[in-house]
């Protein structure tokens, strides 16, 4: 069922099980599924199933530190989510993002990739995807990694049909849950918005919430204020760990033989160090996009090389003249180290319509990111030289440690961490089940819950973490 | 034993003595050193001489100007 009022919603007299908050990727899978185990579930979507500029406004923030996209630019805030306008790039977290970096403070995961394996057959169907395919070492440093660039399921049209006809999903629009109240033990209740104005309370027996990676937070660190702790009784990292995954173009590669790498529909192959490159050397995980470069900027290129290894570049520009696919841009995107200062805040001067302080996000980039980007390339630049497969070149304010551009795609659109999971209550603030510590029936979903981002997009990740916590709620949650 | 049989155990025993001074001399370290130089000793001298008189690899992997080349790239 849909209902696109609250009001019209509390007609119906649906008694749900359970609450669930936000119509994402995370809650439309996770509702899904716990319909399917005959739960009876309300799905809260704070927007309506159209874009509207009433709705995004509430997702206006600040963001203190590097610069970062406007918050209300970042998301969307309407049936389907972020889904809405998402690329559709899709990949799972490596094994080795779960496992703890001796030289990377706080990364590690209470779970391991194997625990959510089971369910990717589950987010291929969801996300429409081909067979995940392994990585393919090229290197002892360098793997040819997949980087499925799919059809970008919106969640809001696909899934819209099934969500009105279930008996057991009751999803109701424009309604925003400003605050949960709590006692320490169990949330007792949200409150709503609606239509412009309050619109009352919704129980429950239990809550989840699924309203984005920089929402999660905010609802949380909102509701223990008003509750005096009552909602997150170990709130010690809540908003904190916040993670994207910066994004710039990192040199260019000009290359012996183009057709080395399987590339895509649109000529891009995408690279990785082993993880033995990263221990050895001590960096983060890292990607590396190559893209068929624009004839013009070939030509640049070759005068460039020319300068210093004259012969190469004249065995290039006679390439060129061959065939005009030889040289390729390089675009880097590369994982965060998880730290406790780049955090989501709650604003002390600005507040939404409901009355809701807007979200503050502190952060900044780390020189460990720094070292990775640089280490990187140049794994990626030896591999290619010792190979005889290409020859890179490194931007030059990378190579000079110069300052990160401004003029580029800055990050990702990725809202990783706030709501980690863990097992010390100090550095996380949900179990392995997505449970949050010390509550009893609040649990959360989304790339929130991440202890580390990885190199890759995130979305493949919290579709199969929603699998497993709706698994794991509908053996939990008796009817 | 006849005359001839007695020289040729006493030259073993000495032979047996002087090798047994000779590995408690050098350390093990440098016999396993030795053997392991052993084959590519062989491969060696099947080669030609290194190419480069200064003993500089050509296949060197060497960062100039953001480029990442093999040294031979610079020629
Ligand atoms: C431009 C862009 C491109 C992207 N490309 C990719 C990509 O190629 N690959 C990839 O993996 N990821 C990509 N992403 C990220 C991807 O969109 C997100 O990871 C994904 O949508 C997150 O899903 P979610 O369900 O956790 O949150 P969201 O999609 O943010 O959904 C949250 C929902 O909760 C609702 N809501 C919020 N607050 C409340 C509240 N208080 N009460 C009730 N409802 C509320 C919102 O309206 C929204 O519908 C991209 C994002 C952007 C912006």
């Amino acid at each position: 069922m849909i209902f696109d009022s609250y009001e019209a919603y509390k007609q119906a007299s649906f008694k749900p099980k359970v609450c669930l908050l936000g119509s994402g990727p995370a809650g439309t899978t996770i509702a899904r599924k716990l319909g399917a185990a005959g739960i009876p579930v309300v799905v809260l979507e704070a927007g309506s199933r159209e874009f509207s500029d009433e709705s995004q406004d509430f997702y206006r923030g600040a963001t203190v530190g590097d610069d970062y996209f406007d918050l209300d630019i970042t998301r969307l805030r309407f049936m389907g989510g972020s889904s809405n306008h998402w690329a559709g790039w899709c990949r799972v977290l490596d094994s080795q993002d779960f496992e703890p970096k001796a030289w990377a403070p706080d990364t590690g995961w209470p779970i391991s990739r194997a625990d959510i394996e089971p369910y990717l057959p589950e987010v291929r169907d969801i996300l429409e995807l081909p067979d995940f395919r392994p990585d393919v070492p090229i290197s002892d440093d360098i793997r040819w990694v997949q980087l499925i660039k799919s059809g970008a399921v919106r969640f809001g049209e696909k899934f819209a049909d099934e969500l009105d006809r279930s008996k057991n999903i009751a999803v109701v629009l424009n309604t925003y849950a400003t605050e949960l109240a709590g006692d320490g033990r169990r949330v007792t209740g949200a409150k709503l918005w609606s239509n412009g104005e309050g619109a009352g309370t919704i129980t429950a027996d239990y809550f989840i919430t699924c309203t984005g990676g920089l929402e999660n937070s905010k609802l949380l660190l909102w509701s223990n204020q008003r509750s005096n702790g009552g909602v997150v009784p170990n709130a010690a990292a809540l908003g904190r760990y916040w993670m994207e995954h910066p994004t710039f173009e990192g040199g260019n590669a000009i290359l012996t033989n183009y057709s080395e790498f399987e590339v895509d529909a649109s000529n891009e192959a995408f690279f990785s160090p082993t993880p033995a490159a990263m221990e050895r050397l001590q960096i983060l995980n890292f990607g590396i996009r190559l893209i068929e470069m624009p004839y013009p900027n070939v030509k640049r290129l070759i005068a460039d090389l020319a300068c210093t290894a004259p012969t190469m570049a004249e065995w290039m520009s006679d390439q060129l003249s061959q065939r005009l696919r030889c040289a390729a841009q390089l675009y880097v995107a590369w994982e965060q180290a998880p730290l406790a200062s780049n955090q989501i805040e709650l604003s002390k001067t600005d507040v939404d319509h409901a009355g809701v302080p807007r979200v503050e996000l502190h952060w900044k980039k780390s020189p460990l990111e720094r070292r990775t980007l640089l280490e990187g390339l140049r794994l990626f630049g030896t591999t290619m030289a010792q190979k005889n497969l290409g020859r890179v070149r490194i931007a030059d304010w990378i190579g000079n440690g110069g300052d990160y551009p401004t003029n580029e795609e800055t990050a990702g659109h990725h809202h990783m961490g706030g709501t980690r999971m863990g097992t010390d209550v100090l550095k996380s603030v949900v179990d392995a089940n997505c449970k949050v510590h010390g509550m009893d029936n609040l649990y959360v979903g989304g790339s929130s819950v991440f202890c580390t981002s990885g190199q890759c997009n995130p979305t493949t990740t919290i579709t199969a973490l929603a699998c497993r916590l709706g698994d794991h709620l509908s053996k939990v949650i008796t009817v | 034993m006849c005359a001839v049989q007695e020289r040729h155990a006493y030259r073993v025993r000495i032979e047996r003595r002087v090798m047994s001074n000779f590995i408690k001399k050098i350390s093990r370290r440098t016999i396993m050193q030795a053997l392991i130089a052993l084959p590519a000793l062989s491969l060696f001298r099947n080669q030609p001489a290194v190419s480069d008189p200064n003993g500089i690899d050509p296949d060197e992997i060497v960062e100039v100007n953001g480029w990442i080349l093999r040294r031979s790239d610079l020629a």
